[in-house]
């Protein structure tokens, strides 16, 4: 039935894109993910490691510590997500375009500028020694997660609240239901599906995060990521830290198991105007004016006090620290840091980086909203597993496997964004699909049945309507590309400074001025990504108004 | 249904990883550690090398791994390919201890042909997983002998510099002279240091502190700093920028290196008569760097001419304003701004690295039972 107007060529142009895209990304996976972190994980395969390992309390405690930290990390990520994305979708005000650059940022910045920020907002409010103190606390880990991870909520979460059925809402409230209930019981259910989506990428990014914990936590709040850095890195150990990498991706997997069995099937809504409501009431006023400032306050602090420091000179305020990073006078002795270099560095690495991950995270997305279910779910494990691999053994599974005696790729320039786009497809592609699987399929049929190709239909219905997610998408790789996730930092790679690694040898350098430079450039990264985010936010309603 | 089709999809992705894990995982294995880190090498040395192999060696290009600090003086590697015709491709890797382990992972089969700061607290662990090949370059004579640790020359030392307590002139409650002091009541909640397992300056200190006390006292000197407000961070960027008055904090006393007054005093914002900093003359640790050509490579002249060149006068003079540590090379001048500030008359302690490599896991965990838990 459903299939009529299909003629026998359609039929097997389908197969063909079926057939070679799977390849395609079964072999890109395999050689830059799977054979390398399989091989790594071939030392933990020892039986007496493994019973050393997981018959000590500390591994349990370590265990339990990742678990519940990450889980409840997610669920304030979500919450503080869905209220800013509401913010954002529901309601018409002016700045808002600054609010949702702003609350994409946070995703961008190096840890150790966070956690520097995170640490002077503690001295700035005198935290310390209270039962709010940030600094070696479970609370500091938590909300710089909050802080990190909303900004992936509200992403997901507005790209598909947009296109809910309005009318629904509506109706609930004419039939009585306060503003409330009505969320609760008509909206939520269909944001369900983004939510679920955008939390379990919050999930493995803070159930593998590492720099955080390090940097307000300490080793004593050990997590099996940072265990993993320990023994591989520090201790040469690799037959311990491949097996507590085997816990953690076992973990992993049983989440993204509950995560499908959660997921229903989501509900398909047809693609109505937004609907924004202006500042009419003076409940709406209030509304926004709440979530404006919320959101202002919690993104808005850390880079206030950032961006004081960066102006900070030991005999007052200056702008010295921007001048000194574009001008050639008195910047001699900080050429070997080679500031301006690492700016189109950065830029050009994390712009590639993007197009990788973009053009196959929309591949990839295509097996997520397959309509195979079991297609779906092995397509949605497999795509988020980089995601939530430690990326030490990542970077170690790299540096050791991917010599023949051919060829050496483990130290070509390209591995990193390679590594980068790794994490990112997995990105891009659960949110895209989440919004292919909410296209109309009537519209897809129709077109199907006046004889468009599956190329067509592709392009001319999925396409359009996707690239709003699309354009999501494709601004987190770009993000985690430029902000140097995880697994970079443990690859061999060219000395070619980008932004993160100039910010991480000023640092590494006493001088006041190596001081405010490493801020002024921390400032610098998140107005680029600011401007860059902006640009794309831009370009993706434009394509998504083609319809 | 469902369910069955995610658990597809589960036992899709282990299936994965196990089947690249076990076609892997035949012939490895950890080598027996034994003590004697400085045992004849398995490896015949890299005899001398002729004018007939450097000229062969011309055109090639070389790839120099280093840790993630170390940054290469301007020019340098320029003046090498003016002088040899080879390329220096400089490859960052991530701190020392992941360097080194990354290096045992890969040895026989390196990502580069010559290592660069392999220092004392790795060295041992790097020679007993047979990373290196020995090789005597021809600057091996102008070498201070006391850095030369290994007389087979797998490694050879490429600078040095001290681990000592640094304090905030102006901000001290009194100078401290001694590392006993700060156990005293007037120096409390004054001093930030690094954990010893993720930091390189916090290991130094430990080890400073292992060697000044002894075995059985060292614990005491951290039981008191711990009751005196001892505050711990697990890296130098976050206690100096973060809890030290440099960034900011309130701290005045920090671990850090004989040199960073120096850099104090060049990094300044504005011009300085002298370093804002001091260091405690007895509390420093003597950190020495070594460079090797890693075994597997298959241009080992091409290697060796690049350790005689990071060896030489030329580049030793170099690194001091790069990368604030001392020439190993003893006929390197130093630069002035060194002469100058750099701290003098200091009494720095070090520990064997077969020492370090055989108790570094012990000592750690004591101190994180002393000053953590």
């Amino acid at each position: 039935m459903r299939n009529e107007g299909s003629n026998v060529k359609t039929r097997s142009t389908n197969w063909v894109f079926f057939l070679s895209t799977s390849f395609f990304l079964l072999v890109f996976f395999g050689v830059f993910y799977f054979y390398p972190v399989g091989k790594i994980l071939g030392y933990g395969l020892n039986p007496k490691t493994f019973y050393n390992i997981f018959t000590t309390n500390s591994t349990w405690r370590v265990i339990w510590f990742t678990t519940w930290q990450a889980t409840l990390s997610t669920v304030l990520s979500i919450i503080c997500g869905v209220f800013i994305a509401n913010t954002l979708t529901k309601f018409e005000f002016r700045g808002k375009g600054f609010i949702r650059v702003l609350s994409t940022i946070p995703f961008v910045m190096p840890t150790v500028v966070v956690a520097s920020a995170f640490l002077s907002l503690n001295t700035f409010l005198h935290l310390e020694g209270t039962i709010f103190d940030l600094e070696g606390s479970t609370l500091g880990i938590i909300v710089a997660h909050v802080f990190f991870n909303s900004a992936i909520v509200a992403r997901t979460v507005g790209a598909s609240w947009s296109s809910i059925r309005v009318e629904s809402e509506i109706v609930a409230q004419t039939l009585g239901a306060g503003p409330i209930k009505t969320f609760f019981h008509v909206t939520l259910p269909q944001l369900k599906s983004s939510i679920l989506a955008s939390g379990s990428l919050a999930f493995l990014f803070t159930f593998t995060s590492f720099g955080v914990i390090l940097l307000l936590g300490g080793l004593n709040k050990a997590t099996i990521e940072t265990e993993i850095w320990r023994y591989a890195t520090q201790r040469t150990d690799f037959d311990t830290a491949a097996a507590l990498g085997i816990a953690q991706l076992f973990i992993v997997i049983l989440m993204l198991l509950i995560n499908n069995q959660l997921r229903n099937k989501s509900i398909a809504a047809p693609s109505s105007p937004p609907s924004q409501l202006s500042l009419r009431s003076r409940y709406h006023r209030y509304r926004v004016f709440a979530g404006v400032s919320t959101t202002l306050i919690f993104l808005g602090t850390p880079f206030v006090l950032l961006v004081e420091k960066s102006l900070r000179s030991p005999s007052g305020y200056t702008i010295s620290h921007y001048t000194n990073i574009f001008s050639n006078s008195n910047s001699e002795r900080f050429t070997i840091f080679a500031i301006r270099e690492s700016i189109t560095n950065s830029l050009t690495y994390a712009g590639f980086a993007m197009l990788i991950a973009t053009i196959i995270g929309l591949l990839a997305a295509f097996f997520l909203a397959h309509k195979s279910p079991s297609v779906a779910k092995a397509a949605d494990i497999l795509l988020l597993l980089p995601l939530g691999t430690s990326g030490v053994l990542i970077g170690f599974g790299i540096i050791s496997a991917l010599n023949t005696s051919v060829l050496d790729i483990r130290s070509e320039w390209w591995i990193v964004p390679v590594a980068q786009a790794i994490l990112g497809v997995g990105f891009v592609a659960r949110i895209v699909a989440t919004s292919i699987r909410n296209i109309d399929p009537k519209l897809k049929h129709v077109a199907q049945t006046l004889g468009a190709s599956p190329y067509r239909v592709w392009r001319y219905i999925d396409v359009p309507i996707v690239s709003r997610s699309l354009v999501a998408g494709a601004m987190f790789s770009f993000a985690i590309a430029i902000g140097e996730f995880g697994a970079t930092a443990f690859l061999a790679r060219p000395q070619r400074p980008t932004i993160p690694t100039a910010i991480f040898n000023l640092l590494g350098r006493p001088g006041a001025s190596t001081f405010g430079q490493a801020m002024a450039l921390s400032v610098l990264l998140a107005l680029t990504t600011a401007i860059v985010v902006a640009l794309l936010d831009r370009t993706g309603s434009v394509v998504g108004n083609e319809i | 249904m469902r369910n069955r089709r995610t658990v597809v999809g589960g036992l899709l992705a282990i299936s994965a990883f196990f089947a690249s894990a076990i076609l892997t995982s035949c012939g490895q294995g950890q080598p027996e550690s034994s003590p004697e880190c400085f045992d004849e090498s398995n490896d015949p040395p890299l005899g001398d090398v002729s004018q007939q192999d450097i000229n062969e060696a011309a055109g090639q290009s070389v790839t120099l791994v280093v840790y993630d600090a170390f940054l290469a003086p301007e020019g340098a590697f320029k003046k090498f390919y003016e002088d040899t015709g080879i390329t220096v491709n400089i490859l960052t890797t991530a701190d020392t201890g992941t360097m080194v382990s990354q290096a045992v992972l890969t040895s026989g089969d390196p990502v580069g042909d010559v290592m660069f700061g392999v220092d004392n607290t790795f060295l041992c662990r790097a020679l007993l997983n047979d990373v290196f090949l020995p090789y005597m370059p021809s600057t091996w004579n102008q070498l201070n002998d006391r850095l030369k640790l290994d007389p087979h020359a797998r490694v050879v030392p490429v600078d040095y510099g001290d681990i000592c307590i640094n304090f905030w002139k102006d901000a001290v409650p009194e100078v401290p002279t001694s590392i006993e002091m700060l156990r005293n009541e007037n120096f409390r909640n004054t001093f930030v240091t690094q954990n010893p397992e993720t930091s390189a300056p916090g290991m130094g200190l430990l080890l400073a502190s292992i060697a000044f006390f002894g075995e059985g006292e060292w614990e005491d000197f951290w039981v008191d700093l711990r009751e005196n407000g001892l505050k711990v961070r697990s890296g130098w960027s976050e206690s100096y920028y973060g809890d030290f008055i440099a960034g900011g904090g309130t701290r005045s006393i920090v671990t850090s290196y004989a040199s960073s007054p120096v850099a104090e005093y060049i990094f300044s914002s504005t011009p300085l008569e002298e370093p804002p900093t001091s260091v405690i003359p007895n509390s420093c640790f003597r950190s020495i760097e070594f460079a090797g050509i890693l075994r597997g490579t298959d241009k080992p002249i091409a290697s060796a001419l690049l350790i005689d060149f990071i060896t030489s006068k030329y580049f030793q003079e170099l690194i001091p304003e790069t990368n604030f540590v001392l020439p190993a090379n003893d006929i390197a001048e130093i630069p002035e701004v060194f002469s100058e500030f750099l701290p003098q008359e200091l009494s720095p302690v070090s520990v064997s690295p077969e020492m370090i490599e055989k108790n570094r896991n012990d000592w750690t965990e004591r101190w994180t039972q002393i000053v953590l838990r």
